[in-house]
């Protein structure tokens, strides 16, 4: 095989955590890698950002909770340098009394939590008992390959594994699934719980990422998903450096194997040789040649512009050109000059996840307004200062504090060129309203709503999630029945990022398991 | 001690089917309503002298005609006459009708998008398969397949069998109609707005979702279980009871009284006997108590159990249960009477759809905000109306030449945000609608001889419909099957040996006219039959 | 609707109107939406769509004027003369002499801009690369589980330029195909009006009005001509197992047309005929009608209904050359199952018509005789049946017909057999006519 500087063993479109996760797996089993990022640096969501000189800041996403231990080990990724500065971070929910709500995560928080709400602890033990129960059922499945829809002897018995992993588990966990599944997960927290507070952190970790409010049916669902993403993972945890430090390790993986990443490259065309793929063409017309690749972007402008509608049957496509959801989701990253102090929250507890949904009417609230286009005075966040744990992200004795806003809409009335101060002011005021005095401590401050994440990491809709957690859009439906388990019409094209299951947050597991697939089916073997 | 085999609550449509499923099969049945005649939330009424209308339904739509035929209704009278689709208007004159006729609807479609008229080929496809394999599970119980250890087990086994063994196509088929949205569901079809938003708002009548509420998509099958739906390729039509709602109980009535049966009004039942855990019978306001086999409750599923039992008496943890039923209302209830046919300028002459429905509905997104507006409980801006002028297509039920007109306000809340209903926001949501109504029909003020709006709390008060809900308890994925009446509880029979619920709060819901009752007919008639 | 949705639909529709108020048709490169031709929105005014129950053909006067018998049919919506005059009399001049007939209802799509023949081979079934301009041939497309959609006659009229003749619209379906190319669709249905003109004296009547050119034309192949002054574009095709030719003109310049046939062919014996004579010729030549002896998928609610092409054409392989189309991995998974069912020419012994009429082999029921009719060419009835694979090979047929004596109806089984071929499928359809051979 010639080994030119256009001919690799395989290409990766997308240097996002899921497209080099697959490049990583593929060098690791000796291929030599192309990456090809359209943007400025690798990392997509997942990538760290400077704020202003000095101040470094987790882009999109700044936590991870369901990074497979997996996937770590096998790629030895400590060795490549990741370190977490942070495990096991509780979640706290901000009160406005100030009287703070810890979710507790053993024996003696949870007493702690009894006390605090006497009436709920009871219900809140059998709650987290049942939602574990319900994702332990699914937990399998999302770190392997869907089942082919079309082999009924497969899906029989997966089926009736299912149905025996939740006769086993003794907790009826199929049964109450089928109940939950379209429940609201509003309608069953007021069934379970009595506080405010706790039934508002609840909905916001449920609904988190999507548009739908929690009186929406299905959105019961997503909590159970959700938490079986989470064990998959190692528990919530912050990479030292940010989020970016996890997509250099796996970068040195590529490079130590022959690979490269290059940035500012996008492609322009998949090109196809006698009925598989054979390469791609950039933008600028340079030719690159591999007979793998894989696609970690939109598995929509994958197929239709970059592999042409000529190479996709109809229904195909139309499965993949239904419009796509905006994101629901706004980042703001603030470096603050000293330490905000949280009104009445214990000093071990501010490095830890910090939600503000004090209410589940307020978590509605926030939801209505943003399906008008408002943008809500009391806007739902999720707070962390990684600073505090890696005092190398900001100057000594100063801070980060990374904000994500939940229920922003993709398009502001009025616009936003014209709202982006006030949603600012907006934001900090909550902020500040739970920790006085923030204001004056900012030196600068990033804000990303949905539109520039669009335009800034090229995600559809600003939509972390390529194609968000819809229950049709699941496991072997995901993207869609066609391409469900990331083989595409084309030999040795394939799709690895949160477009195929099992769907988005930084779990790395759309990447790992395309990769192993397309090792697998031999392509791109010498 | 009086004493009859089974005891009916409620002389409703499906108490009475119901009974005169169970008079057929020769059991001794009562039924006893509190009111001084039958018909229960359809109750036919007197608006105005000679002007008939139901007084809380719309009252489109009839028995499906396998009932019809089972309990021998045309014997005692009942005829059913043919009714097309249906009329929306929107906003600035734009109107999308309904054909029967394939050719005639496609047509009609084509006004709005050449390109949908070809897409109803293949909605109309997905819709009837749709409604071929939903059919059979509506005339027979939906149990969960959870029943004791062993049992339910295999039934699991069965049923991940059988659901593995679908082609992939229907399983991704099946999955988006019952997961999606209705507007999501509908972009997959059609582009023009006008018809996406006729077609939702026609499935969302009643029920308590949004166009773009998760889930909604299966409601759209439901106008495709009319038995005839498919019989000329254009939309599916309706089979209206010739002489109305009051038709109709007469002849369920006449079907009772043939079986040998007994119906005794202004008899209210005000509590159910219960010994050894097993239903007894029924005792009257009177004190008066009748022993029973089987005891059949047409009210709600809240009101069955939460005021006719003594909560004690009831199994553990069925009271928490049902009281997690959601139901609320959604829809307020308003009846004109009218001197003469009201003239709609907008509409073509003629057009044999209005004797179907005309819908008074905005665009989707307009659903949409009117929804949202129900959820935060405010009063209605912008609502969808269902207008029937049933005198149409049957001028039996006004004087000659003089009409009724019956509308549903849908997204109207029963309680409000911030108080009550006071009389000003209700004289404003009649003024609403009336003025939504000369929209389309600029003289209709003149000809209006009385109006009159009903709120989902009139309805409540009125017939003690919990919510004044009547879809009798939420119609969602989560309350239906093996989930309605509540969770984990799915058919005709409850906890409560020999009670029954033949109210649409049983399987399957507010959707076929009388299976609720038909199907509580047959579990008693099966459970009797298994006690020999 | 929103406002402002409202005023960008109407722009858009504006736009559409001086698109072909303008008289060159060619499709502008800038424009590669599929579209809709508006035209036939103003034909139809602003009558009610339940008003009138059938439109007339722009050759209705003509028809009209010709109708001794006043027997008309509904066909795609427009109403067209059944019988004219006497079938048999309609029959004797298409076999020996010519006859003239106005096939307008049928459907016309025209796909035209860059990307049309890509667009063209990923939709249909067969191969499409090697159509020549000027040339014609019949293609049949699919769903994605490869059951079939539609067939039809696809032209090539220019080097980007194709025009799709079909029995029922697929509007909808050729839009949703059109995404990811630059390819333009229209629907000229209504401004395209057909004549066919078909027999063995055809060609003869053609070069008697001095276009020998068209009585030139090899099958499957097409040109423009001059014809009563109008222009119009000529075919061999015709599906009546004879020479034929189709005339394809603008739907004003159809009445000119066909007065001047109708004025230089008495003295060849051409009659003006109706749709019975074109249903019994392409079921003499053994052609199934899309609608009536197979659905589309789409319109198959019992999926059992929905056919692959090799049941309804029973050479219908897929191309293996052929790269990727629409069903094509669904068929060529399905290559070398016989399909369950599948469609076959039958001769039924008796008069008795046989139309919609069950079929049973030994007694149990095996399928359906989808069209029939009495055929001159064999002097018997003849059907197109939908018949189970298991009943095709075993034969020992029976056709259930309905035989009506006086004011009785009785049932009885006509015995039938599948025919090997069509009953008529004439050696003069394949080549030019001698006259005219260079």
């Amino acid at each position: 095989m010639n080994r030119d500087g256009n001919t690799y063993d395989a290409i990766v479109i997308g240097a996002g955590h899921n497209g080099l996760v697959a490049a990583a797996r593929l060098a690791r089993a000796g291929r030599r890698v192309l990456v090809l990022e359209a943007g400025e640096a690798a990392g997509g969501a997942a990538a760290t950002s400077e704020i202003v000189p000095g101040y470094a800041a987790p882009a999109v996403a700044h936590l991870v909770d369901a990074f497979p231990k997996r996937i770590e080990r096998e790629l030895k990724l400590p060795k490549q340098g990741l370190r977490y500065a942070a495990r096991d971070i509780p979640t706290v929910a901000l009160d406005p009394d100030g009287d703070h709500l810890l979710l507790p995560r053993n024996r003696r928080e949870f007493k702690r939590f009894a006390s605090r709400l006497p009436r709920d602890a009871e219900a809140y033990r059998n709650y987290v008992a049942l939602l574990r129960a319900q994702a332990a059922l699914i937990e399998p499945l999302l770190g392997e390959t869907p089942p082919d829809l079309h082999d009924a002897g497969a899906l029989r018995s997966l089926f009736r594994r299912l149905v025996w992993r939740s006769a086993l588990s003794g907790r009826a966990g199929l049964q109450s699934l089928m109940r939950n599944l379209p429940e609201s997960i509003g309608d069953r927290l007021d069934a379970e719980f009595e506080s405010p507070l706790l039934k508002g952190a609840l909905a916001f970790d449920a609904t988190l990422g999507g548009a739908e409010g929690p009186y929406a049916h299905g959105t019961s669902f997503r909590a159970v998903w959700r938490e079986a993403l989470r064990m998959q993972g190692q528990g919530l945890r912050q990479i030292a450096g940010g989020p970016g430090a996890l997509v250099q390790a796996l970068a040195a993986i590529v490079s130590a194997g022959g690979g490269e990443l290059r940035v500012n490259s996008p492609a322009a065309r998949i090109f196809v040789e006698n009925g598989a793929a054979a390469g791609v063409e950039l933008a600028d017309g340079t030719v690159l040649r591999a007979p793998l690749m894989l696609s970690a972007i939109n598995p929509r402008i994958t197929l239709l512009d970059l592999l042409g509608a000529n190479r996709v049957e109809t229904h195909e496509a139309l499965e993949l050109s239904r419009a796509p959801r905006p994101g629901t989701t706004a980042k703001l990253n603030l470096a603050l000059e000293r330490m905000p102090i949280f009104t009445g929250l214990a000093a071990e507890h501010h490095g830890a996840r910090l939600l503000i949904a004090p209410s589940l009417d307020e978590v509605e609230e926030a939801a209505s307004s943003c399906r008008e286009n408002r943008l809500t005075s009391a806007p739902l966040l999720e707070l962390h200062l990684p600073s505090l744990a890696d005092p190398s992200l900001a100057p000594e004795g100063q801070h980060i504090l990374s904000v994500i806003v939940h229920y922003t809409p993709y398009e502001a009335e009025g616009g936003w060129s014209m709202q982006r101060e006030s949603f600012v002011q907006k934001v900090v005021r909550r902020i500040a309203a739970f920790a006085p005095g923030v204001e004056e401590a900012m030196i600068a401050g990033e804000i990303l709503t949905p539109p520039d994440i669009e335009r800034k990491y090229g995600l559809a809709g600003g939509d972390w999630h390529q194609g968000d957690l819809r229950l049709d859009h699941l496991f072997a439906f995901r993207p869609s029945p066609v391409f469900g388990r990331y083989e595409t019409p084309v030999a040795g094209l394939y799709l690895c990022g949160a477009g195929s299951h099992p769907g988005g947050g930084v779990t790395g597991l759309p990447g790992w398991i395309a990769a192993g697939v397309a090792m697998e089916n031999g392509e791109g073997a010498r | 001690m009086e004493r009859r085999d089974a005891v009916v609550i409620g002389a409703g449509l499906n108490g009475l089917v119901a009974a005169a499923y169970l008079a057929r099969a020769g059991l001794d049945v009562l039924v006893l309503d509190r009111a001084s005649s039958p018909g229960g939330i359809a109750l036919p009424y007197e608006i105005a002298p000679g002007f008939v209308l139901p007084r809380y339904t719309l009252g489109s739509g009839g028995l499906p005609p396998r009932i019809a035929a089972d309990l021998d209704l045309a014997r005692h009278g009942l005829r059913f006459i043919r009714a097309e689709g249906s009329v929306a208007c929107f906003p600035g004159g734009a109107y999308v009708a309904s054909y029967r006729d394939g050719i005639v609807h496609r047509r009609e479609l084509a006004r709005h998008s050449r390109r949908d008229a070809d897409a109803w080929t293949r909605y109309r496809r997905d819709m009837l398969r749709a409604a071929r394999g939903l059919a059979p599970l509506l005339t027979r119980a939906a149990k969960a397949p959870f029943g004791g250890l062993f049992a339910g087990l295999r039934a699991q086994l069965a049923l991940a069998d059988r659901i593995a063994a679908l082609p992939p196509a229907d399983l991704a088929a099946m999955l988006r109609l019952w997961t999606m949205s209705a507007s999501d569901y509908l972009d997959d079809y059609f582009e023009a707005p006008e018809i996406k938003a006729h077609l939702a708002a026609a499935a969302l009548i009643g029920g308590t979702l949004g166009p773009s509420s998760p889930m909604s998509a299966s409601r759209l099958v439901w106008p495709w279980l009319s038995e005839t739906g498919d019989a000329m390729g254009g939309a599916p039509d309706t089979l209206m009871p010739q002489g109305g709602t009051i038709a109709l109980l007469q002849a369920l009535t006449a079907a009772v009284e043939a079986g040998g049966g007994t119906i005794r009004l202004e008899a209210e039942v005000t509590d159910v006997l219960i010994k050894d855990g097993r239903v007894r019978g029924v005792e009257l306001a009177n004190g008066e108590t009748i022993g029973a086999g089987a005891v059949l409750s047409g009210l709600d599923v809240k009101r069955s159990f939460l005021s006719l039992f003594r909560w004690k008496d009831l199994p553990d943890g069925l009271v928490e249960r049902v009281g997690r039923v959601r139901m609320k209302g959604v829809a307020a209830k308003v009846n004109i009477a009218l001197d003469a046919m009201p003239d709609f300028p907008g509409l073509p002459e003629g057009c044999p759809s209005l004797g179907g429905g005309l819908r008074l509905a905005g665009t989707i997104p307009a659903m949409d905000r009117a929804f949202a507006d129900w959820r935060e409980r405010m009063p209605p801006r912008d609502p969808v109306i269902d207008v029937l002028i049933p005198s149409i297509t049957d001028p039996s039920l006004a004087p000659p030449g003089r009409h009724v007109l019956s509308a549903l306000v849908q997204f109207v809340p029963g309680e409000l945000h911030d108080g009550t209903w006071t009389v000003e926001r209700r004289d404003a949501l009649r003024d609403l609608v009336t003025a939504r109504l000369a929209e389309v029909s600029p003289g209709i003020g003149k000809h209006m001889l009385a109006c009159e709006v009903l709120l989902p709390g009139d309805i409540e008060d009125e017939v003690g419909l919990t919510g004044g809900d009547l879809a009798y308890g939420e119609a969602t994925l989560d309350q239906f099957f093996a989930n309605r009446p509540f969770p984990g509880q799915g058919g005709a029979s409850t906890p409560l040996r020999n009670f029954y619920l033949c109210s649409p709060s049983a399987h399957p819901g507010p959707f076929v006219m009388g299976a609720p009752g038909a199907n509580a007919a047959a579990e008693v008639l099966t459970a009797l039959k298994g006690r020999g | 609707m929103t406002p402002d949705t409202l005023p960008r639909a109407e722009e858009e529709q504006m736009d559409a109107l001086h698109d072909t108020a303008a008289p060159a048709n060619a499709p502008d490169p800038a424009d590669e939406r599929a579209e809709v031709d508006p035209a036939l929105f103003e034909e139809e005014g602003s009558e009610p769509p339940f008003a009138r129950a059938v439109r007339t053909t722009p050759l209705h006067l003509e028809t009209a004027a010709e109708s001794r018998t006043n027997r008309w049919t509904a066909w795609n919506g427009y109403t067209v003369p059944r019988v004219l005059t006497d079938l048999g009399d309609e029959y004797r001049a298409l076999r020996g002499a010519a006859a003239l007939m106005d096939l307008s209802p049928l459907v016309k799509y025209r796909i035209s801009g860059r990307d049309a023949l890509a667009y063209l081979e990923r939709l249909c079934a067969v191969s499409v690369a090697t159509l020549d301009i000027d040339r014609l041939r019949h293609v049949m497309f699919c769903e994605g589980s490869g059951m079939v959609l539609g067939d039809g006659l696809l032209f090539r009229l220019g080097a980007d330029d194709y025009r799709l003749v079909t029995e029922e619209t697929h509007l909808a379906w050729l839009i949703d195909s059109a995404e990811g190319f630059r390819v333009r669709v229209e629907d000229v249905s209504a401004t395209l009006a057909v004549l066919s003109l078909q027999g063995p004296l055809s060609a003869l009547l053609l070069a008697e009005l001095g276009i020998g050119d068209a009585a030139m034309l090899e099958p499957f192949a097409a040109r423009w001509i001059a014809l009563g002054g109008m222009p119009v574009y000529a075919s061999r095709s015709g599906a009546t197992g004879d020479l034929g030719y189709e005339l394809w003109c603008d739907a004003e310049d159809a009445p000119h047309v066909w007065r001047a046939l109708m004025a230089k062919g008495a003295a060849f014996g051409l009659r003006p005929a109706g749709f019975a004579l074109r249903e019994l010729a392409r079921l003499e030549a053994g052609y199934p009608r899309a609608g009536r002896d197979y659905l589309s998928a789409f319109a198959a609610i019992d999926p059992a209904d929905a056919l692959p092409p090799a049941a309804i054409w029973p050479h219908f392989v897929p191309d293996p050359a052929k790269g990727l189309f629409n069903g094509g991995t669904a068929l060529r998974s399905m290559q070398g199952e016989a399909p369950a069912r599948r469609l076959v020419r039958l001769a039924v012994q008796g008069l008795e018509p046989v139309r919609f009429a069950a079929i049973s082999a030994g007694g149990a029921p095996v399928g359906l005789a989808t069209s029939a009719g009495f055929s001159p060419a064999l002097g018997a009835n003849i059907a197109l049946a939908l018949l189970d694979e298991r009943a095709v090979r075993s034969g020992d047929l029976s056709v259930l017909a309905e035989r009506r004596a006086g004011l009785s109806v009785g049932e009885s089984r006509l015995p039938a057999r599948i025919l090997a071929g069509p009953v008529f499928s004439h050696p003069r359809r394949f080549a030019v006519p001698a006259p005219f051979r260079p």
